[in-house]
């Protein structure tokens, strides 16, 4: 194995012994998903939600008319006469997810394929750019 | 440490963007085509380690390899953040359109420190310098994050359990793991390709 080839399989091998260890782990984009009229689960998108985490109401005017903070099992109830149109969730450490009232809840992409393609393409690349660095080294 | 769209305020999205797009100029300058492979490689591992969180307390942390960018690249490490955040937002709106500027000058600050670490302390072992600049770059973002969100409104300071304390607390275990993290893959890089670490 050439010096490339190394540090190629030591960035894999450390991806794949980062990912294994923490599998378990949640990840950082926060969701809320309607459960029925009136209740919405606020979570992290690998699973998990945080208890600071609160939730704001706006009718379609933009004013605030309810607010709280999720309950133990990362639910959040409002009252459904309220003429609700848009929640904000903020967990207060720089995390926000917002969802317009009746729209369809849009499950996140599986993270696996998508960090394949983009390994695969930067790999793609590096790989392009060093031959044609390699070749212009030897005709010069 | 990805600020999500809303959560800052407006001038505070205008001076980070502001000094993003500064700093992103400054890591293109002069740019040759012998640094592609190396920049992309890590584009792709930022990419994909920084997607990785780990569940600590009611917060969570992800490795974000803010020090190894900044040994191994230097000045054109805010090119792999931009890069890889943008697209983090894009496909899985981790982090927002936005806060792309703190986003970026959150990690590039702390990377720049970190390459002037490692460059500096000659004297140490290349273990040594790496963990240390791994660890001084987790505590130098963090230290970004509460400044930024500082910036935007004063509620994150409020209280003995505030969500700054909070997170200094569930990142202390973070700098533990990129300085190890880092120390061991400087030490891999050094022997396998050490034109890449200038260590000469």
């Amino acid at each position: 194995l050439n010096s490339w080839n190394k540090v190629i399989i030591g960035v894999f091998c450390f991806l794949l012994i980062i990912w294994g260890n923490y599998t378990t782990a949640s990840a950082h984009s926060l969701l809320i998903e309607p459960m029925e009229p009136g209740v919405i689960k606020v979570y992290y998108d690998g699973g998990g939600f945080s208890p600071k985490t609160v939730v704001t109401v706006f009718n379609q005017a933009g004013q605030q008319i309810y607010s709280g903070k999720l309950d133990q099992e990362g639910n959040f109830k409002y009252p459904v006469d309220i003429e609700a149109y848009r929640i904000i969730a903020d967990d207060g450490a720089g995390h926000r997810a917002r969802w317009i009232v009746g729209t369809k809840f849009k499950k996140p992409l599986p993270k696996l394929p998508v960090i394949a393609v983009v390994l695969a393409v930067s790999g793609a690349i590096a790989y392009i750019f060093e031959k044609r660095r390699g070749r212009s080294l030897a005709s010069s | 440490m990805h600020l999500a769209d809303g959560v800052l305020n407006l001038p505070t999205i205008a001076v980070t963007g502001g000094a993003a797009i500064g700093a992103l100029a400054y890591g293109c300058y002069k740019i040759n085509e012998e640094e592609i492979p190396r920049i992309s490689l890590l584009t792709g591992t930022f990419f994909a380690v920084s997607l990785i969180s780990i569940p600590i307390g009611p917060s969570s942390v992800h490795p974000i390899l803010c020090g190894l960018i900044g040994i191994l690249l230097g000045k054109r490490a805010p090119i792999v953040f931009f890069a890889g955040l943008l697209l983090q937002a894009i496909i899985f709106q981790h982090g927002g359109l936005t806060t792309l500027g703190a986003n970026v000058i959150m990690l590039t600050v702390p990377a720049w420190i970190s390459s002037c670490i490692f460059q500096r302390f000659k004297a140490v072992s290349i273990f040594v310098r790496g963990a240390t600049a791994g660890a001084v770059s987790v505590g130098g973002a963090l230290m970004m994050l509460i400044f930024i969100l500082s910036l935007s409104s004063s509620m994150f300071a409020q209280g003995k359990f505030s969500v700054i304390n909070l997170l200094i607390l569930a990142h202390i275990p973070l700098v533990i793991i990129e300085a190890a993290v880092t120390g061991f893959a400087v030490n891999l890089i050094y022997r396998s390709k050490p034109q890449w670490l200038n260590t000469k």
